[in-house]
Protein backbone atom coordinates (compact mmCIF):
# COMPACT_ATOMS: atom_id res chain seq x y z
CA UNK A 1 0.00 0.00 0.00
CA UNK A 2 1.76 3.16 -1.18
CA UNK A 3 1.11 6.14 1.00
CA UNK A 4 0.64 9.75 0.13
CA UNK A 5 3.73 11.82 -0.59
CA UNK A 6 4.94 13.99 2.26
CA UNK A 7 4.81 16.99 -0.10
CA UNK A 8 1.07 16.61 -0.41
CA UNK A 9 0.93 16.35 3.35
CA UNK A 10 2.78 19.60 3.80
CA UNK A 11 -0.25 21.37 2.37
CA UNK A 12 -2.17 20.24 5.43
CA UNK A 13 -1.97 23.31 7.54
CA UNK A 14 -1.37 22.85 11.22
CA UNK A 15 -4.59 24.43 12.44
CA UNK A 16 -3.83 27.42 14.61
CA UNK A 17 -5.18 26.22 17.95
CA UNK A 18 -6.34 28.54 20.67
CA UNK A 19 -2.86 27.94 22.04
CA UNK A 20 -1.26 29.77 19.16
CA UNK A 21 -2.50 33.05 20.50
CA UNK A 22 -0.82 32.46 23.81
CA UNK A 23 2.77 33.37 24.26
CA UNK A 24 3.40 30.86 27.04
CA UNK A 25 1.40 27.67 26.46
CA UNK A 26 2.53 26.07 29.71
CA UNK A 27 2.65 27.98 32.98
CA UNK A 28 3.28 26.16 36.25
CA UNK A 29 2.93 27.90 39.58
CA UNK A 30 3.60 26.66 43.09
CA UNK A 31 3.43 22.95 42.24
CA UNK A 32 3.74 20.86 45.39
CA UNK A 33 3.84 17.09 45.67
CA UNK A 34 4.56 14.78 48.56
CA UNK A 35 5.05 11.00 48.44
CA UNK A 36 4.60 9.78 51.99
CA UNK A 37 7.18 11.57 54.14
CA UNK A 38 9.10 12.87 51.10
CA UNK A 39 8.27 16.33 49.89
CA UNK A 40 9.39 15.93 46.29
CA UNK A 41 8.22 19.29 44.95
CA UNK A 42 8.17 22.32 47.23
CA UNK A 43 6.32 24.86 45.17
CA UNK A 44 7.84 24.88 41.69
CA UNK A 45 6.89 27.40 39.03
CA UNK A 46 8.01 27.89 35.47
CA UNK A 47 6.90 29.42 32.19
CA UNK A 48 7.40 27.64 28.90
CA UNK A 49 7.25 29.91 25.84
CA UNK A 50 6.38 29.23 22.23
CA UNK A 51 9.37 28.39 20.07
CA UNK A 52 11.49 27.59 23.08
CA UNK A 53 13.44 24.49 24.08
CA UNK A 54 13.61 24.54 27.86
CA UNK A 55 15.70 21.91 29.62
CA UNK A 56 15.29 20.95 33.27
CA UNK A 57 18.47 19.64 34.89
CA UNK A 58 18.96 18.13 38.31
CA UNK A 59 20.27 15.15 40.22
CA UNK A 60 18.28 11.94 40.57
CA UNK A 61 15.41 12.42 42.97
CA UNK A 62 15.30 16.21 42.71
CA UNK A 63 11.75 16.00 41.34
CA UNK A 64 12.26 16.72 37.62
CA UNK A 65 10.24 13.78 36.34
CA UNK A 66 7.56 14.26 38.96
CA UNK A 67 7.28 17.89 37.91
CA UNK A 68 6.76 16.87 34.30
CA UNK A 69 4.10 14.36 35.28
CA UNK A 70 2.36 16.85 37.54
CA UNK A 71 2.41 19.42 34.74
CA UNK A 72 -0.11 17.40 32.72
CA UNK A 73 -1.60 15.62 35.72
CA UNK A 74 -0.41 12.13 34.95
CA UNK A 75 0.21 12.54 38.68
CA UNK A 76 -2.14 14.71 40.70
CA UNK A 77 -0.17 17.44 42.47
CA UNK A 78 -1.01 18.34 46.08
CA UNK A 79 -1.12 22.01 45.27
CA UNK A 80 -0.35 24.72 42.73
CA UNK A 81 -1.68 25.32 39.26
CA UNK A 82 -0.73 24.09 35.83
CA UNK A 83 -2.09 26.23 33.02
CA UNK A 84 -1.88 24.46 29.67
CA UNK A 85 -2.94 26.83 26.89
CA UNK A 86 -4.82 28.91 29.40
CA UNK A 87 -6.74 26.03 31.03
CA UNK A 88 -5.93 25.16 34.61
CA UNK A 89 -5.61 21.37 34.58
CA UNK A 90 -5.89 21.22 38.37
CA UNK A 91 -9.55 22.24 38.06
CA UNK A 92 -10.49 19.66 35.38
CA UNK A 93 -11.57 16.04 35.64
CA UNK A 94 -12.37 13.12 33.34
CA UNK A 95 -13.29 13.98 29.78
CA UNK A 96 -12.56 17.68 30.09
CA UNK A 97 -9.10 16.89 31.46
CA UNK A 98 -8.42 14.50 28.61
CA UNK A 99 -9.47 17.10 26.08
CA UNK A 100 -7.32 19.81 27.64
CA UNK A 101 -4.35 17.46 27.93
CA UNK A 102 -4.25 16.92 24.17
CA UNK A 103 -2.43 20.25 23.91
CA UNK A 104 0.60 18.53 25.44
CA UNK A 105 2.36 15.56 23.87
CA UNK A 106 4.72 13.40 25.91
CA UNK A 107 7.91 11.64 24.84
CA UNK A 108 8.93 9.04 27.41
CA UNK A 109 12.26 7.82 28.71
CA UNK A 110 11.85 4.22 27.68
CA UNK A 111 10.58 4.08 24.15
CA UNK A 112 6.85 3.66 24.50
CA UNK A 113 5.95 2.41 21.03
CA UNK A 114 3.71 -0.57 20.31
CA UNK A 115 6.41 -2.96 19.11
CA UNK A 116 4.13 -5.19 17.05
CA UNK A 117 2.87 -2.32 14.90
CA UNK A 118 4.62 -0.39 12.16
CA UNK A 119 6.30 2.96 12.76
CA UNK A 120 3.56 4.54 10.66
CA UNK A 121 0.70 3.07 12.70
CA UNK A 122 2.44 4.18 15.90
CA UNK A 123 2.67 7.74 14.61
CA UNK A 124 -1.00 7.74 13.56
CA UNK A 125 -1.89 6.69 17.12
CA UNK A 126 -0.75 10.13 18.27
CA UNK A 127 -3.96 11.50 16.77
CA UNK A 128 -6.24 9.05 18.65
CA UNK A 129 -7.34 11.72 21.09
CA UNK A 130 -8.90 13.72 18.26
CA UNK A 131 -10.65 10.82 16.57
CA UNK A 132 -14.10 9.44 17.27
CA UNK A 133 -14.10 5.76 18.16
CA UNK A 134 -15.53 4.55 14.86
CA UNK A 135 -12.67 6.16 12.91
CA UNK A 136 -10.11 4.53 15.13
CA UNK A 137 -11.17 0.90 15.44
CA UNK A 138 -8.11 -0.33 13.51
CA UNK A 139 -5.12 1.45 11.94
CA UNK A 140 -6.86 0.88 8.59
CA UNK A 141 -9.76 3.12 9.57
CA UNK A 142 -7.68 6.21 10.36
CA UNK A 143 -8.87 9.12 8.19
CA UNK A 144 -6.75 10.19 5.24
CA UNK A 145 -5.93 13.49 6.88
CA UNK A 146 -4.34 11.72 9.86
CA UNK A 147 -2.38 9.41 7.58
CA UNK A 148 -1.02 12.37 5.65
CA UNK A 149 -0.11 14.12 8.85
CA UNK A 150 1.67 10.98 10.10
CA UNK A 151 3.63 10.68 6.86
CA UNK A 152 4.69 14.29 7.20
CA UNK A 153 5.68 13.77 10.83
CA UNK A 154 7.85 10.80 9.86
CA UNK A 155 9.40 12.89 7.10
CA UNK A 156 10.03 15.61 9.67
CA UNK A 157 12.06 13.23 11.89
CA UNK A 158 13.77 11.69 8.82
CA UNK A 159 12.23 8.28 9.40
CA UNK A 160 9.94 8.13 6.37
CA UNK A 161 11.88 5.31 4.71
CA UNK A 162 11.29 3.17 7.82
CA UNK A 163 7.54 3.86 7.86
CA UNK A 164 6.50 0.24 7.31
CA UNK A 165 9.06 -1.29 9.63
CA UNK A 166 7.68 -2.79 12.83
CA UNK A 167 8.56 -0.59 15.80
CA UNK A 168 10.15 -3.53 17.61
CA UNK A 169 12.83 -3.76 14.93
CA UNK A 170 13.98 -0.12 15.12
CA UNK A 171 17.15 0.95 16.89
CA UNK A 172 16.84 3.00 20.07
CA UNK A 173 17.54 6.30 18.34
CA UNK A 174 15.19 5.55 15.45
CA UNK A 175 12.45 4.48 17.84
CA UNK A 176 12.78 7.65 19.90
CA UNK A 177 12.51 9.73 16.71
CA UNK A 178 9.34 7.83 15.81
CA UNK A 179 8.03 8.58 19.31
CA UNK A 180 8.72 12.27 18.63
CA UNK A 181 6.89 11.96 15.33
CA UNK A 182 3.92 10.53 17.22
CA UNK A 183 4.02 13.53 19.56
CA UNK A 184 4.21 15.81 16.49
CA UNK A 185 1.24 14.03 14.92
CA UNK A 186 -0.78 14.82 18.02
CA UNK A 187 -0.61 18.50 16.92
CA UNK A 188 -0.05 19.65 20.46
CA UNK A 189 1.38 23.09 21.24
CA UNK A 190 3.61 21.67 23.96
CA UNK A 191 5.98 18.72 23.83
CA UNK A 192 7.19 17.30 27.13
CA UNK A 193 10.14 14.93 27.01
CA UNK A 194 11.06 12.88 30.08
CA UNK A 195 14.76 11.95 29.84
CA UNK A 196 14.31 11.23 26.13
CA UNK A 197 17.96 10.32 25.50
CA UNK A 198 18.99 8.41 28.61
CA UNK A 199 18.80 5.07 26.77
CA UNK A 200 20.60 6.31 23.65
CA UNK A 201 24.21 6.42 22.49
CA UNK A 202 25.82 9.89 22.30
CA UNK A 203 25.24 10.34 18.59
CA UNK A 204 21.57 9.33 18.71
CA UNK A 205 21.16 11.57 21.75
CA UNK A 206 22.62 14.48 19.79
CA UNK A 207 20.21 13.85 16.90
CA UNK A 208 17.18 13.70 19.19
CA UNK A 209 18.07 17.02 20.83
CA UNK A 210 18.73 18.66 17.47
CA UNK A 211 15.30 17.49 16.45
CA UNK A 212 13.62 18.86 19.59
CA UNK A 213 15.41 22.18 19.09
CA UNK A 214 14.29 22.26 15.49
CA UNK A 215 10.66 21.63 16.47
CA UNK A 216 10.91 24.69 18.69
CA UNK A 217 12.71 26.86 16.13
CA UNK A 218 10.86 25.92 12.95
CA UNK A 219 7.42 24.87 14.18
CA UNK A 220 7.16 27.26 17.09
CA UNK A 221 6.38 24.40 19.50
CA UNK A 222 7.06 24.84 23.19
CA UNK A 223 9.39 22.00 24.18
CA UNK A 224 10.24 21.04 27.75
CA UNK A 225 12.85 18.32 28.21
CA UNK A 226 14.10 16.74 31.40
CA UNK A 227 17.74 15.75 30.93
CA UNK A 228 20.64 14.19 32.78
CA UNK A 229 23.36 15.53 30.49
CA UNK A 230 24.37 19.16 31.28
CA UNK A 231 26.58 19.38 28.18
CA UNK A 232 23.73 18.41 25.85
CA UNK A 233 21.46 20.87 27.63
CA UNK A 234 23.87 23.78 27.32
CA UNK A 235 24.52 23.06 23.66
CA UNK A 236 20.91 22.75 22.49
CA UNK A 237 18.54 24.48 24.89
CA UNK A 238 17.42 28.08 24.72
CA UNK A 239 16.99 28.13 28.45
CA UNK A 240 17.97 25.88 31.35
CA UNK A 241 16.28 25.41 34.70
CA UNK A 242 18.26 23.76 37.48
CA UNK A 243 16.33 21.89 40.15
CA UNK A 244 17.63 20.92 43.54
CA UNK A 245 15.74 19.17 46.35
CA UNK A 246 12.33 19.97 44.92
CA UNK A 247 12.98 23.64 44.21
CA UNK A 248 14.17 25.74 41.30
CA UNK A 249 17.85 26.53 41.89
CA UNK A 250 18.36 28.68 38.80
CA UNK A 251 16.54 29.64 35.62
CA UNK A 252 18.80 31.18 32.93
CA UNK A 253 19.44 31.41 29.22
CA UNK A 254 21.78 28.52 28.44
CA UNK A 255 24.57 30.92 27.42
CA UNK A 256 24.51 32.40 30.94
CA UNK A 257 24.72 29.12 32.83
CA UNK A 258 28.08 28.77 34.56
CA UNK A 259 29.96 25.66 35.58
CA UNK A 260 29.30 26.64 39.22
CA UNK A 261 25.57 26.50 38.52
CA UNK A 262 25.94 22.97 37.20
CA UNK A 263 28.15 21.89 40.08
CA UNK A 264 25.68 23.27 42.59
CA UNK A 265 23.04 20.84 41.29
CA UNK A 266 25.05 17.68 41.64
CA UNK A 267 27.42 18.83 44.36
CA UNK A 268 25.35 18.01 47.41
CA UNK A 269 25.60 14.31 46.61
CA UNK A 270 29.34 14.46 47.22
CA UNK A 271 29.08 16.64 50.29
CA UNK A 272 26.85 14.09 51.98
CA UNK B 1 32.94 -30.04 65.33
CA UNK B 2 35.40 -29.58 62.41
CA UNK B 3 36.13 -32.54 60.16
CA UNK B 4 39.56 -33.33 58.82
CA UNK B 5 39.94 -34.06 55.12
CA UNK B 6 41.51 -37.43 54.41
CA UNK B 7 44.74 -36.81 52.52
CA UNK B 8 45.22 -39.16 49.59
CA UNK B 9 47.77 -37.30 47.46
CA UNK B 10 50.73 -35.05 48.03
CA UNK B 11 49.91 -31.45 48.84
CA UNK B 12 51.40 -28.87 46.46
CA UNK B 13 54.59 -27.39 47.81
CA UNK B 14 54.15 -24.30 49.92
CA UNK B 15 50.54 -24.88 50.78
CA UNK B 16 50.06 -24.36 54.47
CA UNK B 17 48.15 -26.50 56.89
CA UNK B 18 45.15 -28.32 55.49
CA UNK B 19 41.97 -26.24 55.64
CA UNK B 20 39.21 -27.69 57.75
CA UNK B 21 35.66 -28.03 56.50
CA UNK B 22 33.25 -26.58 59.02
CA UNK B 23 30.83 -29.12 60.45
CA UNK B 24 27.59 -29.48 58.52
CA UNK B 25 24.88 -27.71 60.43
CA UNK B 26 22.19 -30.10 61.59
CA UNK B 27 18.82 -29.08 60.21
CA UNK B 28 16.86 -29.76 63.36
CA UNK B 29 13.55 -28.02 62.83
CA UNK B 30 13.43 -28.34 59.05
CA UNK B 31 13.96 -32.07 59.27
CA UNK B 32 11.06 -32.37 61.72
CA UNK B 33 8.83 -30.40 59.39
CA UNK B 34 9.73 -32.69 56.49
CA UNK B 35 9.11 -35.80 58.59
CA UNK B 36 5.75 -34.48 59.67
CA UNK B 37 4.76 -33.68 56.08
CA UNK B 38 5.83 -37.15 54.98
CA UNK B 39 3.70 -38.86 57.63
CA UNK B 40 0.73 -36.63 56.79
CA UNK B 41 1.06 -37.42 53.07
CA UNK B 42 1.25 -41.15 53.81
CA UNK B 43 -1.88 -40.97 55.95
CA UNK B 44 -3.66 -39.06 53.21
CA UNK B 45 -2.70 -41.65 50.58
CA UNK B 46 -3.91 -44.54 52.76
CA UNK B 47 -7.20 -42.78 53.43
CA UNK B 48 -7.65 -42.11 49.69
CA UNK B 49 -6.86 -45.71 48.77
CA UNK B 50 -9.47 -47.04 51.20
CA UNK B 51 -11.97 -44.38 50.15
CA UNK B 52 -11.87 -45.35 46.46
CA UNK B 53 -12.02 -49.05 47.33
CA UNK B 54 -8.58 -49.75 45.97
CA UNK B 55 -7.64 -53.40 45.67
CA UNK B 56 -4.51 -54.83 44.08
CA UNK B 57 -6.04 -58.24 43.44
CA UNK B 58 -8.98 -56.59 41.70
CA UNK B 59 -6.57 -54.61 39.55
CA UNK B 60 -4.75 -57.73 38.39
CA UNK B 61 -7.88 -59.80 37.68
CA UNK B 62 -9.36 -56.81 35.87
CA UNK B 63 -6.31 -56.38 33.70
CA UNK B 64 -5.00 -59.92 33.18
CA UNK B 65 -7.72 -62.37 34.42
CA UNK B 66 -9.74 -64.61 32.09
CA UNK B 67 -12.51 -62.02 31.85
CA UNK B 68 -10.07 -59.09 32.05
CA UNK B 69 -8.95 -56.45 29.59
CA UNK B 70 -6.18 -58.33 27.83
CA UNK B 71 -7.73 -61.84 27.65
CA UNK B 72 -11.28 -60.82 26.96
CA UNK B 73 -11.74 -57.31 25.54
CA UNK B 74 -8.60 -56.85 23.47
CA UNK B 75 -9.19 -59.99 21.36
CA UNK B 76 -12.82 -58.98 20.85
CA UNK B 77 -11.67 -55.56 19.61
CA UNK B 78 -9.48 -56.85 16.81
CA UNK B 79 -9.28 -56.34 13.94
CA UNK B 80 -10.71 -52.80 13.79
CA UNK B 81 -13.97 -52.59 11.86
CA UNK B 82 -13.06 -51.20 8.41
CA UNK B 83 -16.64 -50.28 7.52
CA UNK B 84 -16.70 -47.79 10.41
CA UNK B 85 -13.86 -45.61 9.09
CA UNK B 86 -16.02 -43.05 7.25
CA UNK B 87 -18.75 -42.82 9.87
CA UNK B 88 -15.94 -42.40 12.41
CA UNK B 89 -14.18 -39.65 10.46
CA UNK B 90 -17.48 -37.92 9.88
CA UNK B 91 -18.24 -37.96 13.61
CA UNK B 92 -14.71 -36.82 14.48
CA UNK B 93 -15.24 -33.84 12.14
CA UNK B 94 -18.40 -33.00 14.07
CA UNK B 95 -16.37 -33.13 17.28
CA UNK B 96 -13.76 -30.87 15.68
CA UNK B 97 -16.54 -28.48 14.67
CA UNK B 98 -17.67 -28.35 18.30
CA UNK B 99 -14.10 -27.62 19.42
CA UNK B 100 -13.43 -24.90 16.86
CA UNK B 101 -16.77 -23.12 17.39
CA UNK B 102 -16.42 -23.16 21.17
CA UNK B 103 -12.87 -21.83 20.90
CA UNK B 104 -14.06 -19.04 18.59
CA UNK B 105 -16.92 -17.90 20.81
CA UNK B 106 -14.76 -18.42 23.89
CA UNK B 107 -12.07 -16.11 22.51
CA UNK B 108 -14.67 -13.44 21.72
CA UNK B 109 -16.09 -13.69 25.23
CA UNK B 110 -12.67 -13.66 26.87
CA UNK B 111 -11.40 -10.67 24.88
CA UNK B 112 -14.63 -8.82 25.59
CA UNK B 113 -14.03 -9.30 29.32
CA UNK B 114 -10.37 -8.27 29.10
CA UNK B 115 -10.78 -4.50 29.65
CA UNK B 116 -12.35 -5.30 33.02
CA UNK B 117 -10.53 -8.49 33.97
CA UNK B 118 -6.92 -7.29 33.78
CA UNK B 119 -5.84 -5.47 36.92
CA UNK B 120 -3.56 -3.00 35.14
CA UNK B 121 -6.20 -1.63 32.74
CA UNK B 122 -9.47 -2.10 34.60
CA UNK B 123 -11.45 1.09 35.22
CA UNK B 124 -12.39 0.06 38.75
CA UNK B 125 -11.37 -2.51 41.32
CA UNK B 126 -14.90 -3.84 42.02
CA UNK B 127 -15.50 -4.45 38.28
CA UNK B 128 -12.20 -6.29 38.11
CA UNK B 129 -13.14 -8.47 41.07
CA UNK B 130 -16.55 -9.14 39.54
CA UNK B 131 -15.08 -10.17 36.17
CA UNK B 132 -12.56 -12.46 37.84
CA UNK B 133 -15.29 -13.97 40.03
CA UNK B 134 -17.46 -14.75 37.00
CA UNK B 135 -14.46 -16.39 35.33
CA UNK B 136 -13.66 -18.40 38.45
CA UNK B 137 -17.24 -19.68 38.64
CA UNK B 138 -17.33 -20.61 34.93
CA UNK B 139 -13.97 -22.34 35.34
CA UNK B 140 -14.88 -24.33 38.40
CA UNK B 141 -18.06 -25.87 36.99
CA UNK B 142 -16.74 -28.75 34.86
CA UNK B 143 -17.85 -28.64 31.22
CA UNK B 144 -19.49 -32.05 31.73
CA UNK B 145 -21.79 -30.71 34.43
CA UNK B 146 -22.58 -27.63 32.33
CA UNK B 147 -23.48 -29.89 29.43
CA UNK B 148 -25.99 -31.79 31.61
CA UNK B 149 -27.84 -28.50 32.10
CA UNK B 150 -27.66 -27.47 28.46
CA UNK B 151 -28.88 -30.91 27.33
CA UNK B 152 -32.08 -30.18 29.23
CA UNK B 153 -32.40 -26.80 27.52
CA UNK B 154 -31.20 -27.55 23.99
CA UNK B 155 -31.78 -31.32 23.79
CA UNK B 156 -29.18 -33.92 22.85
CA UNK B 157 -27.03 -32.20 20.22
CA UNK B 158 -23.50 -31.05 19.45
CA UNK B 159 -24.82 -27.52 19.81
CA UNK B 160 -25.36 -28.06 23.54
CA UNK B 161 -21.71 -29.14 23.74
CA UNK B 162 -20.63 -25.94 21.94
CA UNK B 163 -22.49 -23.82 24.47
CA UNK B 164 -21.08 -25.73 27.46
CA UNK B 165 -17.51 -25.61 26.15
CA UNK B 166 -17.81 -21.91 25.29
CA UNK B 167 -18.82 -20.95 28.82
CA UNK B 168 -16.22 -23.15 30.44
CA UNK B 169 -13.62 -21.82 27.97
CA UNK B 170 -14.42 -18.21 28.89
CA UNK B 171 -13.52 -19.13 32.45
CA UNK B 172 -10.22 -20.69 31.43
CA UNK B 173 -9.11 -18.44 28.56
CA UNK B 174 -10.45 -15.32 30.25
CA UNK B 175 -8.04 -15.89 33.13
CA UNK B 176 -5.09 -16.81 30.89
CA UNK B 177 -5.71 -13.76 28.67
CA UNK B 178 -6.06 -11.40 31.63
CA UNK B 179 -2.80 -12.66 33.10
CA UNK B 180 -1.07 -12.09 29.74
CA UNK B 181 -2.28 -8.47 29.78
CA UNK B 182 -1.15 -8.02 33.38
CA UNK B 183 2.37 -9.02 32.38
CA UNK B 184 2.59 -6.80 29.30
CA UNK B 185 4.84 -3.77 28.80
CA UNK B 186 2.78 -0.79 29.98
CA UNK B 187 4.90 1.95 28.39
CA UNK B 188 2.87 2.18 25.14
CA UNK B 189 -0.36 2.16 27.17
CA UNK B 190 0.81 5.14 29.22
CA UNK B 191 1.95 6.90 26.08
CA UNK B 192 -1.43 6.66 24.36
CA UNK B 193 -3.23 7.66 27.56
CA UNK B 194 -1.02 10.74 27.70
CA UNK B 195 -1.90 11.48 24.06
CA UNK B 196 -5.54 11.78 25.14
CA UNK B 197 -6.78 8.44 23.79
CA UNK B 198 -9.91 7.03 25.40
CA UNK B 199 -9.92 3.77 27.33
CA UNK B 200 -11.28 1.80 24.41
CA UNK B 201 -8.81 3.40 21.99
CA UNK B 202 -5.92 2.54 24.30
CA UNK B 203 -7.23 -1.03 24.48
CA UNK B 204 -7.49 -1.34 20.70
CA UNK B 205 -4.20 0.34 19.82
CA UNK B 206 -1.81 -0.52 22.64
CA UNK B 207 -3.15 -3.43 24.71
CA UNK B 208 -4.48 -5.76 21.99
CA UNK B 209 -1.54 -5.42 19.58
CA UNK B 210 0.80 -5.87 22.53
CA UNK B 211 -0.67 -9.22 23.60
CA UNK B 212 -1.94 -10.43 20.21
CA UNK B 213 0.77 -13.07 19.78
CA UNK B 214 0.49 -14.33 23.34
CA UNK B 215 -3.29 -14.67 23.05
CA UNK B 216 -3.05 -16.49 19.72
CA UNK B 217 -0.53 -18.90 21.23
CA UNK B 218 -2.76 -19.57 24.24
CA UNK B 219 -5.76 -20.13 21.97
CA UNK B 220 -3.93 -22.66 19.79
CA UNK B 221 -2.70 -24.35 22.94
CA UNK B 222 -6.27 -24.65 24.19
CA UNK B 223 -7.51 -26.06 20.87
CA UNK B 224 -6.42 -29.64 21.46
CA UNK B 225 -7.61 -29.51 25.06
CA UNK B 226 -10.98 -28.37 23.71
CA UNK B 227 -11.05 -31.20 21.18
CA UNK B 228 -10.48 -33.80 23.88
CA UNK B 229 -13.17 -32.21 26.06
CA UNK B 230 -15.53 -32.26 23.07
CA UNK B 231 -14.99 -36.03 22.74
CA UNK B 232 -15.90 -36.55 26.38
CA UNK B 233 -18.96 -34.33 26.08
CA UNK B 234 -19.97 -36.34 23.00
CA UNK B 235 -20.20 -39.50 25.09
CA UNK B 236 -22.68 -37.80 27.43
CA UNK B 237 -24.96 -36.61 24.63
CA UNK B 238 -23.03 -33.96 22.80
CA UNK B 239 -22.77 -36.02 19.58
CA UNK B 240 -19.69 -36.59 17.49
CA UNK B 241 -17.24 -39.42 17.90
CA UNK B 242 -17.64 -39.62 21.67
CA UNK B 243 -21.30 -40.44 21.11
CA UNK B 244 -20.44 -43.27 18.66
CA UNK B 245 -17.93 -44.79 21.08
CA UNK B 246 -20.44 -44.71 23.91
CA UNK B 247 -23.14 -46.30 21.73
CA UNK B 248 -21.00 -49.22 20.59
CA UNK B 249 -19.65 -49.85 24.09
CA UNK B 250 -23.19 -50.06 25.43
CA UNK B 251 -23.87 -53.01 23.12
CA UNK B 252 -20.40 -54.53 23.63
CA UNK B 253 -19.36 -53.97 19.99
CA UNK B 254 -15.64 -53.51 20.51
CA UNK B 255 -14.34 -53.68 16.92
CA UNK B 256 -15.95 -50.41 15.76
CA UNK B 257 -14.71 -48.79 18.96
CA UNK B 258 -11.13 -49.69 18.02
CA UNK B 259 -11.61 -47.92 14.70
CA UNK B 260 -12.97 -44.83 16.43
CA UNK B 261 -10.13 -44.74 18.90
CA UNK B 262 -7.54 -44.94 16.13
CA UNK B 263 -9.29 -42.05 14.35
CA UNK B 264 -9.37 -40.14 17.62
CA UNK B 265 -5.66 -40.56 18.23
CA UNK B 266 -4.88 -39.46 14.68
CA UNK B 267 -7.06 -36.35 15.08
CA UNK B 268 -5.58 -35.36 18.43
CA UNK B 269 -2.03 -35.84 17.20
CA UNK B 270 -2.72 -33.88 14.01
CA UNK B 271 -4.27 -30.99 15.95
CA UNK B 272 -1.32 -30.96 18.35
CA UNK B 273 1.15 -30.90 15.48
CA UNK B 274 -0.60 -28.11 13.60
CA UNK B 275 -1.02 -26.02 16.74
CA UNK B 276 2.65 -26.45 17.68
CA UNK B 277 3.69 -25.54 14.15
CA UNK B 278 1.52 -22.42 14.08
CA UNK B 279 2.70 -21.36 17.53
CA UNK B 280 6.35 -21.65 16.52
CA UNK B 281 5.64 -19.30 13.60
CA UNK B 282 4.25 -16.65 15.94
CA UNK B 283 7.18 -14.43 16.68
Amino acid sequence: MPFESPLAASKVSTEPSRAAALDAPLVLAGIRKRFGPNEVLKGVGLELKRGELLVVLGANGCGKSTLLRCAIRLIKPDGGSSKLCGEDLAKLEGRALRRARREAAVVFQQVALVKQRTAFDNVCAGALGQLPLFRSLTPGSFPREVRERAAFALHRVRMLEHAWQRAGTLSGGQAQRVAIARAYCQQASVILADEPVSALDPRAAEEVLELLRDLADSDGLAVLAVLHQPDLALRHAHRVIGMKLGEVAFDRRSADVSQDDINSLYGHLHEA
Amino acid sequence: MPLELPITGALPAGSGPLPLIPAKPRGGRRRQVWALMFVALLALLIYAWIDVGGSLSQFFTGMFGSKGLFQNIVPASLPPAANQIWPGVDAALTTFAVAILSIFFGVIGSVAMLPLAARNITPSRPLYELARLIQAILRSIPELIMLLFFLIVFGFSPFAAVVALTFHGIGVKGKLFAEAVEEMDMAPVEALRAAGASRLQVFLHAVLPGVRNTLTGLTLYRLDANFRSAVTLGAVGGGGIGFLIDNELNVFQFRPVTTYIIILVVFVMAIERVSTLLRSRLT
